[in-house]
């Protein structure tokens, strides 16, 4: 380290300017920043059931996720509006059905339109009058990306040729499978002999809808919706009065795995429709919507938990380079790290969305030690001359902020054992970002220093140490009061903190469901709201039942089955069940039926005999694309063998308010104990889908929690241990990281913050941060009592040195996470609090507790007497001085 | 220009005419005119085997068709299924409007079917109704294309380009035997792609007529396909008209 060192300050300024010439290379990585809001990162992969999930995809389709676009307006019921929901539902479809050389036309058109040198965005629109559909997506991207009147700039050319190619690209995926809507929507019907069948909405010769103009046809597109009891709550809703007052548009997906783009090109498209009233509504959308209230808070946020830092920074050392190296070092290890993410292609997912306020409490606390430790030895310094003195006083803090380093590193690499991509990944650049804090602070601080000159503030901040104690001077004092004289009482509080915490950590509830965390009258919670009373439900999950043999469900018998466990679902008696509506292959024979029968709703049943469902499958032609043996439109609902039944069930709210883990998991227990008692020998069934996962990824979140914080714990030990090569030194370094995680976790319990995904990361947040004060502390102990101190004499001077950065970082921490209270979103309130709590307890766990124990099993192995007799003038002053 | 039964073209795709030494170079709707000018029965009756294959599996229906040639150039086509179902199927193709069909389930109930979609499959095979209808050379704008071998045969390649709207395929290429004009292969484009293409396979001349005896649809992406087989074929023979009476079908 001191070779190290001696190089730095040696070349000082090449040493900064590589530096800033690395933070502009790896920065330039931030503008590939991707953000990823799909949930598979957060689901068990490797788990059985999360496999099983992958299967059950693979045969009926990503259909547990879908989004609902519940469309209305005030006069429905005209021309003008249906045509508008019409193009909406043709702008959607532009996802659905791709057409690569009407694609390649389209580029090379406007390709060719934009390279005319001044264009408006309406004379280029116009040359797509003929390709109406293209032109609204060009409308889209024109308002998205902000244009000024008169001609478009080579700027928004390219802006929006990028966007065009884009969208293209996302068509290209065909992410979307299908799209139910009245106007898609085929029907059969058998009134007087005959047998049709029917769209809602017929289609002319060139394949475009006709949509009802006149008041007769509207009547009768309104009922052909209502003759087919399966599109109630399916495509459209009514008031009280059975009117229809929404269209439904249910989008479902391929596979949703990487949802984020398209639920964002649905959002727009959606956007673009002022003038019809749309609720958007699904997971994915949820995803977005909740990403994008942390992006902004955070944004907006961070800079301003970053500024009071800074302020307090400034209050504490009252210089500028207090300020502006530990600004620079924290602000270039986030750049780093991110813009590493960025080049490197990995996606910010919910919760990366923590790394640069990680990137702040641990890269300030690296900087402030390195800092506090220069104004510690400014007088040395002094006497020795800048160039000898500022080497060797690098050089000791900066072992010490490697070692601190190291074990958070391994700390956070713990997490690589975790079942959750999200977690994995999360530890993997949270640990590389600890490498690029340490590094940097052991760095561009000394080589900073070197090139500032050795007066003024440093000289103002080392006098200062000589007058009147400041306020951290007295907290230290009476933490050096309270370690040496009361350690037992202090230890024995800390035990009675502890036991109430871990009573806490009894009530800890863990929740994966985000939606709970919006206040009621949120938009997010308002409009989910809206959706499960006018549809059913927001999301949903499948339940297989299983025939046991090929061909199985072609029998009245199994028909019947599935239809009496969706009349079980749904009935008034199990209405805590929140099933809001079911979706299954029934319908299709009990419709087929029905339009056997001339219409007579009395036949919307299962026909007694197998022969006319064998009839009813061979006469109901589809289009079968991939052919794998069930028409396209079955594939939701049976698997090619005709042996297993997928029932959609979508999940609606309890009483208005969204279902916790805890509430579906009852859900999926009443399922099961009811079908177990229910399907004859030979049936069998599981449950999949998104809330089946998310079940599981509760499981695998406490689970991985204790794994990692065990491993943590023992890696800490173990690296502590090693370095100081003292087994008490090991254990010791235990004590105040366990019971901050434990009052974390305490306090989370007693005041009803959930576990979830995001708060899951304040333990090894907690750790990070506590490893350091402990190891800071510890080292600067060993080098006090290898000087020779007595034990509290060592415990007083190493409060005094290590302490006061250990406080500076805390309090200056403290106060920036406070900000974060000010935010609208719960979690975000919930992590600042956590973070504030967690500042608090690893200052008093290093500074506190870790002494009292210290001098509870006596570390120093040095006679009490030398000590009393070394000692308490100073310590007793400190402590009852005003 | 003539308008063939929808399902006589399970028995006779499309029709044959012995060869014809050609002295100068055919255009592509010359070589359809030939290929259409192939004799054709007045009645026909066979049974057929379909094996379609899909998802990794096969599964197999069999009925038994009978149809017959009118004198105003109408037809009509009785299916009888008889596995897995035992539905009948009545067609009576008409020359300038839409077909009438009945559907008779196994029960015995009889429905009048309004619009089957020419663009959906019979009875879940990889044929659409539309390509049980034989082609109306009208409908199409021909244009020859090149030669080339198609089931083993020296063939014309005709691209036929669709003139109306309702036509399911954009475009159709034809590779017609170079000895008889008799279609061997038909390569069928929809929405801009290579969808699927039909094999004849076993042609042999039953009562002079040109007859394949094993017919394949096959998807271009190779995912599946549905072989038909004829068993019995017999042209010619007595049809009582009620037959085909949709009275009869109760």
């Amino acid at each position: 380290m001191d070779r190290y060192m001696r190089w730095v300050l040696k070349w000082p300024k090449v040493v900064l300017i590589s530096f800033f010439v690395v933070t502009v290379l790896l920065g330039s990585g931030m503008l590939n920043l991707k953000f990823d809001t799909s949930i598979a990162t957060f689901l068990p992969q490797q788990d059985i059931e999360y496999q099983y999930y992958n299967k059950v995809k693979e045969i009926y389709g990503d259909c547990d996720t879908f989004v609902i676009l519940a469309v209305s307006h005030n006069n429905l019921w005209q021309y003008d509006v249906l045509n508008n929901i019409n193009h909406l539902l043709m702008d959607l479809e532009e996802f659905e059905h791709y057409n690569p050389s009407q694609e390649q036309q389209r580029t090379d058109k406007l390709a060719q339109v934009l390279s005319a040198q001044a264009i408006t965005a309406d004379e280029l629109l116009n040359f797509f009058n003929a390709d109406p559909a293209f032109k609204r997506l060009l409308s889209r991207k024109l308002e998205t990306i902000g244009i000024a009147a008169g001609p478009l700039s080579e700027r928004v050319k390219q802006k929006l040729k990028t966007a065009a190619a884009t969208a293209g690209e996302l068509k290209s995926r065909q992410t979307i499978d299908e799209i139910v809507s009245p106007f898609t929507a085929k029907d059969i019907t058998g009134e007087d002999d005959m047998l049709a069948t029917i769209d809602l909405i017929e289609k002319g010769g060139n394949g475009l809808r006709i949509i009802p103009k006149t008041d007769q046809e509207i009547q009768e597109f309104i009922s052909r919706m209502k003759r087919n009891p399966a599109f109630e709550k399916g495509i459209y809703s009514t008031d009280a009065k059975g009117n229809i007052t929404d269209l439904g548009l249910i989008i479902r997906f391929k596979d949703m795995s990487d949802s984020d783009a398209i639920a964002r090109e649905i959002l727009e498209i959606a956007g673009s429709y002022k003038e019809l009233n749309i609720i958007p509504q699904g997971q994915p959308i949820i995803y977005i919507w909740i990403n994008n209230f942390m992006q902004n808070d955070l944004f907006m946020l961070v800079p301003l938990v970053m500024l009071v830092t800074i302020i307090i920074f400034f209050i504490n050392f009252k210089s500028i380079r207090g300020v502006a190296l530990p600004v620079m070092t924290l602000s270039m290890a986030t750049i780093w790290i991110l813009g590493l993410m960025g080049h490197m292609g990995a996606k910010i997912t919910t919760i990366g969305i923590s790394i640069p306020v990680l990137m702040i409490a641990i890269g300030s606390s690296y900087a402030i030690h390195i800092l506090n430790q220069y104004y510690e030895d400014y007088d040395l310094i002094t006497q020795e001359g800048k160039a000898r003195g500022l080497r060797d006083s690098m050089s000791h803090i900066s072992v010490t902020v490697l070692l601190a380093g190291v074990t958070t590193i391994f700390s956070f690499m713990t997490l690589a054992t975790h079942p959750l991509e999200a977690l994995r990944e999360w530890g993997l650049f949270t640990s590389l970002g600890i490498v690029f804090a340490v590094f940097i602070s052991a760095t561009v601080i000394p080589a900073g220093l070197e090139l500032m000159p050795h007066h003024a503030d440093g000289a103002r901040f080392s006098r200062r140490k000589q007058s009147k104690p400041s306020f951290v001077d007295r907290i230290i004092g009476v933490m050096s009061y309270l370690s040496i004289y009361h350690y037992k009482k202090v230890i024995a509080v800390v035990m009675v903190l502890v036991v109430v915490s871990v009573f806490g950590l009894l009530r800890l509830k863990v929740e994966t469901e985000l939606l709970q965390f919006f206040k009621k009258d949120n938009y997010i919670r308002t409009s989910a709201t809206a959706v499960c009373e006018k549809f059913g439900g927001r999301w949903g999950f499948n339940v297989l039942i299983d025939s046991g043999q090929a061909d199985g469900i072609k029998t009245s018998k199994y028909l019947n089955i599935i239809s009496d466990f969706r009349t079980w679902l749904g009935s008034r008696e199990n209405q805590d069940l929140c099933i809001g509506r079911t979706d299954a292959f029934p319908d299709v024979i009990k419709t087929m039926h029905m339009a056997m029968n001339n219409d007579d709703r009395s036949f919307f049943a299962i026909p007694d005999n197998n022969a006319d469902i064998t009839d009813y499958l061979e006469i109901y032609s589809d289009e079968d694309a991939n052919s794998d043996g069930r028409v396209d439109h079955f594939e939701a609902y049976v698997d090619p063998q005709f042996q297993t039944c997928n029932v959609l069930t979508r999940l609606s709210q309890n009483g208005g308010e969204p279902l916790g883990t805890s509430a579906l998991k009852n859900i999926f227990s009443r399922i099961s104990e009811h079908l177990t008692q229910t399907l004859p020998p030979g049936y069998s069934f599981k449950i999949s889908g998104h809330p089946a996962l998310l079940i599981k990824s509760v499981d695998y979140i406490v689970s991985g929690q204790v794994q990692s914080l065990f491993f943590s714990l023992v890696v800490i030990g173990m690296v502590v241990l090693m370095l100081m090569k003292n087994l008490k030194a090991g254990l010791l370094s235990l004590i105040p990281m366990s019971v901050a995680v434990i009052a974390n976790f305490g306090f989370m319990g007693w005041t009803g913050i959930r576990l979830d995904i995001a708060t899951s990361t304040i333990a090894a947040i907690t750790i990070g941060i506590g490893v350091d004060d402990t190891i800071h502390f510890l080292n600067t102990f060993r080098k006090f009592i290898t000087n020779g101190d007595s034990l509290d004499l060592a415990l007083e001077h190493t409060l005094q040195a290590a302490g006061k950065a250990i406080i500076f970082t805390s309090l200056a921490l403290t106060f920036g996470f406070s900000v974060l209270l000010l935010s609208t979103f719960k979690p975000l309130i919930d992590f600042g609090l956590l973070m504030m709590l967690t500042m608090t307890a690893t200052t008093i766990g290093a500074l506190l507790l870790l002494p009292s124990v210290i001098k509870l099993i006596n570390m120093g192995h040095v006679k009490e007497e030398a000590g009393v007799r070394k000692l308490p003038h100073r310590v007793q002053e400190m402590a009852v001085s005003p | 220009m003539k308008r063939n039964s929808v399902f006589l073209c399970f028995v006779i795709l499309f029709l044959s005419l012995p060869s014809f030494a050609q002295t100068q170079e055919l255009t592509g709707r010359e070589i359809m005119e030939k290929a259409d000018a192939l004799k054709q029965p007045d009645s026909a009756a066979s049974k057929i085997i379909m094996e379609i294959y899909k998802g990794g599996g096969v599964e197999e229906k069999e009925f038994m068709l009978q149809m017959k040639q009118y004198d105003n150039d109408e037809d009509k086509a009785l299916i009888t299924f008889i596995r897995p179902t035992q539905i009948k199927l009545l067609t009576h193709s008409h020359k300038s409007v839409d077909d009438d069909q009945w559907l008779t389930l196994s029960s015995g109930k009889v429905k009048r079917i309004v619009s089957s979609g020419r663009d959906k499959p019979f009875v879940n095979s990889h044929f659409y109704f539309e390509d049980l209808t034989s082609v109306d050379i009208d409908e199409y704008e021909f244009k020859r294309i090149g030669e080339e071998k198609a089931v083993g045969e020296d063939c014309y390649k005709v691209e036929g380009i669709k003139q109306t709207d309702e036509k399911v395929y954009d475009k159709v290429a034809f590779f017609v035997r170079k000895s008889d004009y008799f279609v061997v292969r038909v390569d069928f484009f929809k929405d801009g792609a290579f969808h699927k293409f039909m094999e004849n396979h076993q042609v042999k001349v039953i009562d002079g007529i040109l007859t394949p005896h094993k017919i394949k649809m096959e998807l271009a992406d190779g995912k599946g396909k549905t072989e038909l087989t004829l068993k019995g074929l017999k042209y010619n023979i007595a049809i009582d008209d009620a037959t085909f009476n949709k009275d009869a079908l109760r």
